[in-house]
């Protein structure tokens, strides 16, 4: 049995287990204070990783070899599919995914080793051990419920079943992969929790250690959601990038709660507090990665994301509940060392903020959760299943986020334990112009470009409350841009401040510096504070990005070849459609596409009567697994996206029925992400001292550095391949040569 | 099995693999590469489990980033840092404008006077480490002989000589010295705290 693939990978899948059990042994005894042991514990941990790292390539060798014997290989992949998308197969289905999971566990903890050495000495032993247990959780779940090795039990057969087409997508390439490592990353801050606790160190050390651990699964996740908006975006063709699904729910959940850790920590760094929130911080969120782990795979909840129901559930309700006993257990064993003396001595202070941020932040999260789970909720109580829909979670989480939005602009400008009534009065001036000035002119202007900072909101509830409600949520969007603008002011200000507070005290030492080196030494020297603001502004661009839907222009028509269409200051032109491979005017790409027919309906853009570009959304016809999905023609741009969907077609008469959206401010979302990240490195990025600073570093940050600027250019503006092509031998198109018969107007406010 | 020939294995280890991998990419294919990489993949765990379960039995010697590290500071040390962060962060604030100079001067005298009642009590700690590291390192420099270097020999003087009677401040030749000893240069900047040690001078004065 074991001389053949599957059952070698069977056995790897046990020596898994096998291997965190022996570590996790070792560990415990070098808890003692076994200094051999440790060493012993270190080595282990490291070949577990090697071993998970031997499951994968073993799946992959699989995978691209077509042995169809493993019930997964034939599940996920068909052999006409490329080498990327074979790579894709491997998160692609549950048991695949569960090993790549614990791939990128074991990753995180041969990193996580190899940082701890030398350092945390007390805490090392109970960290790999902690972490041991999470991968033998993952290695008993492969074993006994979903192992990707399995036989097919009836033979190889001689063709797999093919990846879900909706999966057969750049981004799905690297939207799992990241996200995992946000969920994962998690576990690794749990560790060093769990390692407090139990040893009593309770200090500020392991929450040091913890940091930057912290930050690194934030901005995964970070990533991984935004990668997730993008895949909506552009594969699902509704038009938008977040729709309130189950999974989407569960994978920012603990985005909330890591970002209420990452500003908690401050507090307990620089005034000791919040002992108790920040580990039970640190625990929910490792428990909530855990939790959407659960809610995919579990089918408790139906999603259009979710893996096929399976019975792994109940091991991830018992793993959940042991977690969440043994947590409690532990914070109660250790309440007395973790109870903090120092208290908020006034709520205008900087920590004041920070506790309502936290509020708002978990407020969302639970918001999140219960509405996410009503359905089992309402089903357990009330014996029938309600489900509540994205219009119900816009309604209330606007609110939520524009109070998370207003605190994270007001938190900076507070001092430390408490401001005076004149530092307030200082620091308010600029922001508080800037949000009045922008919110006097977008109200007064924003009509006139097509975005009212009052948007009306259709109400259909009944109540006075109700009412009340839906008049004052018509101000959100102006509201939004007068707190993006006061966010800006507060960011640039924190800037100019810090600046010229360092040129005055450089120019006291007789060093005097300019104004631009000032503010780079100054960033270099607060790295965490500066990164943060930068991580801010990023923020802030995600948020004009969502306060665009409140703008989105949608509007549904049928043309017949020749026809043109106007939306907004676009005037679209349907040329007809195509059928490839087959068709002469197909390009080489297309033609020569395999395991799949494609009708695409060509359309070409002018604005202002200059030509713009030809875009062709299509239908895609796949042969295995048998289905359709509809492609999106998109052209972005910085003000807004044109989003074009193909409903229908008439193969006879060509006449086609089009979805066309203009989206206001998307790119600005990707934008964001890219400063986040930006942001986020700024943070992480280690100190080192001058003369530590080599070549390399320098060839490394630099590469850094483009690549984010790159990636984020490219989010913003690229055209969505390869359905856009831009023609720019073709004449420009006069607006007076388009029929104004074959020209409808349409233009209605969403 | 020393912990440079640990990495030195597993270093090996990794490069065998990738370049066979390379190799058997290069003329056979990915699912060449993928299964070399999975034995170089095997290989490891293999070395790495021998390396484990030799590393209980070797003597107990630490390395020295380990025993440098249970210099990991104390409770009282950590709160130090802290208090002397705060007194940093109320400067900047002061500089900034975020602070008053009233609410500066009252906050900062109340936290200084905690920071210096927390130094000298790390103080008081330090003292009694010290004189426990000074006893161990006598101790230990007690057990160990460095034998004779073939250069001390000859310079050892007219018959009868004493140790003692070296030059004070000669010290042991390179070939004495133990050869598993991997030279560190630890800078102030590498240890913990490092960048509040200007603030502590400034409390202490």
């Amino acid at each position: 049995m074991w001389l053949s693939l599957p059952g070698f990978g069977t056995l790897v899948v046990f020596s898994i287990l096998v291997l965190a059990a022996y570590t996790f042994s070792v560990a415990t005894l070098a808890a003692r204070g076994n200094v051999r042991m440790l060493a012993s514990a270190r080595m282990g941990a490291y070949a577990t990783s090697a071993i998970i790292l031997l499951g994968v390539l073993l799946l992959a060798y699989a995978f691209v070899t077509h042995d169809f014997r493993i019930s997964y290989i034939s599940r996920y992949s068909d052999r006409s599919m490329s080498t990327t998308y074979l790579f894709t197969a491997l998160w692609g289905g549950q048991d695949g995914s569960l090993l790549w999971w614990t791939f990128l566990l074991g990753g995180y903890t041969a990193a996580c080793v190899r940082w701890m050495k030398g350092r945390y000495q007390a805490l090392q032993p109970v960290v790999i051990a902690t972490l041991m247990t999470v991968i033998a959780f993952f290695a008993i779940l492969m074993m006994f419920a979903a192992n990707p090795f399995e036989q097919n039990l009836a033979g190889a057969p001689p063709d797999g079943a093919g990846l879900n087409p909706l999966l057969q997508n750049y981004w799905m390439i690297i939207h799992p992969p990241m996200l995992y490592m946000g969920f994962v990353g998690c576990a690794v801050p749990f560790s060093f929790a769990v390692a407090a606790l139990v040893t009593g160190r309770l200090d500020n050390e392991w929450i040091v250690a913890v940091r930057k651990w912290m930050l690194v699964a934030f901005l995964f996740l970070s990533i991984g959601n935004v990668l997730g908006m993008i895949w909506a975006y552009e594969e699902l063709g509704w038009g938008g990038f977040w729709a309130w699904d189950p999974v989407e729910n569960a994978a920012c959940l603990p985005w909330f709660t890591a970002a209420a850790y990452v500003h908690s920590t401050i507090i307990q760094e620089r005034r000791n507090m919040f002992r108790i929130w920040n580990v039970v911080l640190i625990c929910v969120t490792f428990l909530l990665t855990i939790f959407g782990t659960f809610l995919t795979r579990s089918g408790l909840i139906a999603s259009v994301h979710s893996f096929a129901k399976s019975d792994i559930g109940p091991y991830f309700l018992y793993y959940l509940a042991l977690l969440a006993s043994a947590m409690v257990g532990l914070i109660v064993w250790r309440l007395p060392k973790l109870r903090g003396k120092a208290q908020i001595e006034s709520i205008i202070s900087r920590e004041g903020m920070f506790v309502i941020n936290n509020w708002a932040l978990l407020g969302g999260m639970s918001f999140i959760l219960c509405a996410t789970m009503s359905p089992v909720f309402t089903e357990l109580l009330m014996d029938q299943e309600i489900t509540v829909g994205p219009p119900f979670y816009n309604k209330w989480m606007a609110p939520i986020g524009l109070l998370i939005f207003t605190l994270m602009g007001l938190a900076p400008l507070f001092g430390w334990r408490k401001t005076s009534k004149s530092s307030l009065q200082a620091a308010f001036l600029f922001p508080g112009i800037a949000f009045l000035v922008a919110a006097l002119l977008h109200f007064s202007l924003g009509s006139r470009f097509g975005y009212p900072a009052i948007v009306p909101s259709a109400t259909v509830e009944p109540g006075f409350g109700a009412q009340i409600y839906g008049k004052i949520s018509s101000f959100f969007p102006g509201l939004t841009v007068a707190l993006s603008a006061m966010n800006i002011a507060v960011i640039i200000q924190e800037f100019v401040r810090g600046t010229k507070a360092r040129m005055s005290s450089t120019s006291k030492k007789g060093e005097p510096e300019g104004a631009l080196i000032a503010c780079l030494r100054l960033v270099q020297k607060s790295r965490r504070r500066y990164g943060g603001y930068v991580v801010h502004l990023g923020i802030v661009g995600m948020f004009l990005g969502f306060v665009g839907t409140a703008w989105t222009l949608e509007d549904e028509v049928s043309l017949n070849p020749g026809e043109s269409h106007v939306i907004s200051d676009y005037t679209l032109t349907y040329d007809g459609t195509r059928m490839c491979p087959g068709n002469p005017k197909c390009s080489i790409e297309e033609q020569s596409t395999k395991g799949v027919r494609m009708l695409f309906a060509d359309l070409t853009v002018h604005q202002d009567g200059n030509f713009l570009a030809r875009i062709s959304p299509a239908k895609f016809m796949y042969e295995s697994p048998p289905q359709t999905t509809s492609e999106v023609g998109l052209l972005r741009g910085f003000r807004d996206d044109l989003y074009l969907v193909l409903a229908t077609a008439d193969p006879k008469t060509k006449r086609a029925t089009f979805t066309f959206h203009v989206n206001p401010f998307v790119g600005w979302i990707w934008i964001g992400l890219g400063v986040l990240i930006l942001g986020c490195f700024v943070s992480l990025w280690p100190e080192v001292s001058a003369k530590r600073v080599t070549a390399w570093s320098y060839v490394r940050s630099g590469l850094t550095a483009t690549a984010g600027i790159l990636m984020t250019l490219y989010f913003a503006t690229s055209l969505s391949r390869p359905f856009v092509k831009t023609l720019p031998t073709e004449k420009p198109l006069l607006l007076s040569s388009v029929d104004p018969s074959s020209a409808s107007q349409g233009v209605s406010p969403k | 099995m020393s912990p440079r020939f640990i990495s030195q294995a597993v270093l090996g280890v990794l490069a065998l693999s990738a370049a066979g991998a390379g190799t058997a990419g290069y003329f056979w294919g990915l699912p060449a590469l993928l299964l070399v990489f999975a034995g170089g993949a095997l290989s490891l765990v293999i070395v790495l489990m021998w390396a484990s379960l030799q590393q209980m039995e070797e003597s107990d010697e630490m390395e020295f980033e380990q025993a440098l590290s249970y210099a990991a500071p104390s409770v009282e040390e950590e709160q130090k840092r802290a208090l002397l962060r705060t007194l940093k962060d109320l400067e900047y604030e002061l500089s900034v404008g975020k602070i008053s100079r009233e609410d500066y001067d009252q906050i900062y005298a109340e936290v200084a006077e905690k920071a210096k009642r927390m130094i000298a009590l790390t103080d008081e700690a330090m003292k009694a480490r010290i004189v426990a590291a000074e006893a161990r390192v006598s101790s230990r420099l007690d057990s160990v002989s460095f034998p004779p270097s073939p250069e001390a020999s000859n310079n050892a003087g007219p018959e009868g000589a004493e140790p003692g009677d070296a030059e004070p401040d000669s010290v042991p030749p390179e070939s004495a010295k133990p050869t598993n000893v991997e030279p560190v240069n630890v800078e102030p900047g590498d240890l913990p705290g490092a960048s509040e040690d200007s603030k502590e001078e400034e409390v202490r004065s």
